[in-house]
């Protein structure tokens, strides 16, 4: 199964990639966007003025100048270093999210799919259950029975708010290639349950998975932000965006900057995925 | 289609097409669909173009109607209808011709048809629409023209919307919908191709009908030569958006000069030959695509004629003198010398034929099948196999044939292990093995292989030949992958595959050669039994050839016993020792081919093998229509299955009684209520001269 994604990279991505993404402003558009705030994350420590966390009562509401380019909020901490190090929290978190809920999804969706009749049903219809619920109240309520959230315990709960989605498209992806011939000519081989899923039904749906799993990191940035936000998930004084503009909201008049720069961040990251996203289908969609 | 009906030539054209030219443009550049070709079809008469897919025969036809889409457009040439200059009139003045004096008739008339609106309504909107007649009057004109297409109870059918109807029948509405508007030319794009046999023959009838009635000239499309020259008054052979042969239907089947004609001619099997008496010839390789056109003549990679100056000299399509046989090659004068005095060139005998085996190994029997029954439960049950007994000997081939709707693919299905039957037993040398696949023993699962009908789904898209034809290996012998790869690369030698073929992708062959990649994926399992469905029913005729030579060769090397399944008695009929006809999940005649193919016939039988269009005007055989369509699995008919539609009914006995199982010898046993002596007394249904 590794090999057979790596293979799958390695003729996708090729050069054919940055041919067609030319061609695409907006897949260009979320490209850098999404680059860079990897960059962010990877080098941000370095970039950093200032440490994110240290308060200097001194410096409180500065509004953006030359030391501070963005200004400080109400502990004299410095918005550009908090922004560039939340940065990290919201990607790992998001990137988890996306990995594990698109693992989970595909377990439970291919286990459906390929078993079909009773099995199906009753998976299904849990997973419909779980969608009915809004996703962010069932996500908050999930965290108010763990009693200190950390960033594991968000990443595997939002993930399983967010499972019955991609198990809902892994099924379908499965049901398209269930009954091909291919996979009858398996069947006759003797091949196990394991082979025929993985090995020769899984390599043809990686498309719509990948494009799946881009649209989940993309919700999940605003999941994470929105929880943040409510002060359940992360607590302070760890730098994240969405607790950012929880914490500053009541000075907005007074130094609107504190809101205004942690909300661009969330903003361009939310667009530059859901964007890259949309260009991803686009492009692996047509083979 | 009739010898003494006179051509016109001193009469103008109806139609003439000059130097068309047609291109598409698409993201690799610029292709050209037809290049350069120029014809004529004169008031009443039927002009049949035949080639295989991708030779731009529906270009053709879409391009007399100015609708080629957004990316293909006329760069040369001219259409002139009826004196008329098309290609420069405004898109109105176009429509107001085309909708008074052309129509069409499309191949798939479940989707020429609107599903909403009832039949009736929507043949009358012609007469509507152009006569400006009253509601009542068109739809009463349209039942009219229901009763002529020998449409029953045409006020029942009026009052139906399309997907109550047959096939066959949304296709009598199509015809009777385009001839409405009294046009003077018809076009047929493959109006029988997605029909059975015995439902094409009754379309071809009326087609043949129509002409005389109504005094149109028809354009008649087929990949089906032996359609084409039932119908047609004029042939004309098309490859890669040319012509390369043009006359009368006579002299095109009695003496085709083309090598592409001949070969076309020749990858058909023939009603009556059988693969102990000839191998099939076959055109070797496939239709080029478009984005590489050879140069010169545009055959001759293909060609076993071909000399060097046919690589850069464009042959002409030129009048012979003295006849109106066209012919597009550079060395005409001397195949047609050559073809006369082998006069059987063009008939499929090249090489040898295969050896039967000796009878004392046929009496091992391999798999036996016994009161198989297949029901799906939806709803309604539908019973697709209801009843079959089978056998296959060691070696030896079992053809099953039948319409679509027999329960064929569910018999195949069933006996591999896919479906689970509802009753009966399967052994497979004396072993049960009634049971599904994943229960079977890995021993029972390699010496049992299958051949798919789908080349494009056969083959798992995401993967490479050598793993795909390896991974059978690693299972039988269970070697390493690399060791595994010289035994690819013998299979793939015995599918006349080179090694080059080791790392393509499914995506980067062709079809024909997908379906080669699967038969070697069977056969490297070393197999007792290769059940094929439909192996070739999709791919097109010369390919055909050459997979059913090396379906022979194959069995001949491993002594593999066959269960082959097809709708094409030709095919089954050049295959097959054995042959079961099946209809509505039950087997109606059982015996050896030579026993099927004479009489006694059972009435089915009989009518199948009449159905088979033969490209030979020295072959007669007898006309059997039969009525209506095959009755749905859900309800079948009690008593014979076949009753409603048995020309030969015997009465109610037909109705409530199951048929008695007549033996006429060891092997051949007919389901019948009518005498054995009554069904010897017919005639053959083909006779040659």
């Amino acid at each position: 199964m590794k090999n057979t994604i790596k293979k799958y990279f390695k003729d996708k991505f090729s050069s054919k990639f940055l041919v067609k993404i030319k061609n695409s402003p907006s897949g260009i558009i979320g490209l850098i966007l999404v680059t860079f705030w990897i960059l962010m994350v990877i080098f941000g420590p370095m970039i950093a003025p200032y440490d994110a966390t240290r308060m200097n009562l001194a410096d409180a509401y500065q509004s953006p100048n030359t030391e501070h380019l963005l200004g400080t909020d109400r502990y004299g901490r410095d918005m550009l270093s908090r922004t560039i190090i939340g940065s990290r929290t919201i990607m790992t978190t998001a990137f988890g999210i996306a990995v594990i809920s698109t693992v989970l999804g595909i377990g439970i969706g291919f286990t459906a799919g390929y078993f079909g009749g009773l099995i199906d049903e009753v998976i299904m219809r849990f997973m419909d259950i779980l969608m009915s619920i809004p996703s962010l109240l069932l996500a908050m309520v999930m965290l108010g029975i763990v009693v200190t959230p950390g960033i594991f315990s968000v990443i595997l709960i939002i993930s399983i708010v967010y499972s019955p989605r991609t198990a809902r498209v892994a099924r379908s992806a499965l049901l398209e290639y269930k009954s091909e011939e291919f996979v009858d000519a398996a069947r006759i081989r003797g091949e196990s349950f394991f082979y025929i899923v993985f090995g020769e039904i899984f390599p043809n749906t990686i498309a719509p998975l990948i494009v799946e799993g881009t649209a989940r990191f993309a919700y999940s940035i605003m999941t994470v932000a929105s929880l943040g936000f409510l002060g359940v998930g992360l607590r302070p004084p760890t730098p994240d965006w969405g607790l950012m503009v929880a914490e500053n909201q009541d000075s907005i008049f007074l130094a609107p900057w504190t809101v205004i720069v942690p909300a661009l961040a969330i903003s361009s990251l939310v667009v530059g995925a859901s964007l890259f996203a949309d260009f991803m289908d686009k492009y692996l969609r047509k083979v | 289609m009739n010898p003494d009906k006179k051509l016109q030539p001193d009469k103008s054209p109806i139609l003439e097409i000059r130097n068309l030219t047609v291109n598409y443009s698409t993201l690799e550049g610029e292709l050209s669909a037809i290049r350069d070709l120029s014809l004529k079809i004169y008031p009443q008469e039927t002009l049949g173009l035949v080639g295989e897919s991708g030779c731009g025969k529906s270009t053709l036809a879409f391009s007399i109607l100015n609708y080629l889409g957004k990316d293909g457009y006329i760069c040369n040439g001219d259409i002139i209808f009826s004196g008329e200059e098309l290609t420069n009139k405004s898109k109105e003045k176009f429509r107001s011709i085309q909708s008074n004096h052309i129509s069409m008739v499309y191949q798939n008339p479940s989707s020429a048809l609107n599903p909403v609106l009832k039949v009736g309504e929507q043949i009358a909107e012609v007469p509507h629409f152009k006569k400006n007649a009253s509601k009542e009057k068109s739809l009463s004109e349209a039942i009219n023209m229901l009763e002529s297409m020998n449409v029953p109870d045409p006020e029942d059918v009026a009052d139906r919307y399309p997907h109550q109807l047959s096939g066959g029948m949304k296709q009598r509405v199509c015809i009777g919908m385009a001839l409405l508007s009294e046009p003077s030319l018809l076009i047929l794009d493959e109006p029988t191709t997605n029909l059975d046999v015995t439902t094409e023959q009754v379309i071809l009838d009326l087609i043949q009908k129509l002409k005389e009635q109504y005094e149109v000239a028809l354009l008649y499309i087929s990949h089906d030569l032996g359609v084409v020259m039932e119908v047609a008054d004029r042939v004309g052979i098309m490859y890669l958006g040319k012509l390369v042969e043009e006359g009368y239907e006579q002299d095109i089947s009695l003496s085709p000069v083309h090598p592409y004609t001949q070969g076309l001619i020749g990858c058909v099997p023939e009603i009556g030959i059988a693969k102990e008496d000839a191998r099939l010839s076959s055109i070797p390789g496939n239709v080029p695509s478009l984005t590489d056109i050879p140069n010169g003549c545009i055959f001759h990679p293909r060609c076993s004629f071909s000399k060097p100056e046919c690589s850069h000299q464009v042959p002409e399509l030129k009048i012979g003198e003295g006849n109106n046989h066209a012919v597009a090659c550079l060395r005409k004068e001397e195949i047609a010398e050559e073809s006369v005095s082998k006069k059987k060139l063009a008939r499929g005998q090249i090489r040898g034929g295969y050896e039967r085996e000796s009878t004392a190994k046929q009496n091992d029997i391999l798999l036996e099948v016994k009161k198989l029954k297949k029901y799906f439960k939806n709803g309604d049950t539908v019973k697709a196999v209801d009843g079959i007994d089978l056998d296959i000997s060691t070696s030896s081939t079992l053809g099953v044939v039948g319409e679509s709707g027999c329960g064929k693919t569910t018999l195949a299905r069933t006996i591999i292990g896919l479906l689970s039957p509802t009753a009966g037993e399967i052994y497979f040398d004396d072993e049960d093995i009634t049971l599904p696949w994943h229960r079977r023993g890995q021993e029972v699962l390699n010496s049992m292989q299958m051949v798919f009908q789908d080349p494009e789904g056969t083959l798992n898209p995401t993967k490479k030949v050598k793993d795909i034809i390896g991974r059978t290996i690693k299972i039988k012998e269970g070697i390493s992958k690399n060791k595994a790869e010289k035994r690819v690369l013998e299979m793939l030698e015995k599918v006349n595959l080179g090694s080059e073929f080791m790392n393509r992708a499914p995506s980067q062959m062709s079809g024909g050669q997908k379906q080669r990649v699967a038969i070697a994926r069977a056969f490297a399992a070393n197999p007792d039994l290769v059940i094929a469905d439909e192996p070739t029913s999709s791919l097109d005729v010369s390919v055909q050839a050459s997979v059913l030579n090396l379906l022979l060769g194959l069995q001949n090397d491993i002594q593999a016993s066959y269960l082959f399944i097809s709708h094409d008695l030709n095919v089954v009929h050049y295959l097959s020792d054995f042959i079961a006809v099946t209809y509505l999940g039950k087997v109606c005649e059982y015996g050896t081919k030579e026993e099927v193919f004479s009489p006694p016939y059972h009435p089915y039988t009989e009518a199948l093998i009449s159905a088979v269009p033969v490209p030979n005007p020295n072959v007669e055989r007898k006309h059997i229509r039969l009525k209506g369509t095959t009755p749905s699995a859900i309800n079948p008919p009690l008593g014979c299955r076949f009753n409603t539609r048995c020309p030969r009914k015997k009465g109610s006995i037909c109705e409530n009684k199951p048929p008695p199982t007549r033996k006429d010898s060891e092997s051949h046993e007919i389901n019948c209520h009518i005498d054995l002596n009554e069904l010897r007394e017919v005639d053959p249904v083909v006779k040659s001269e």
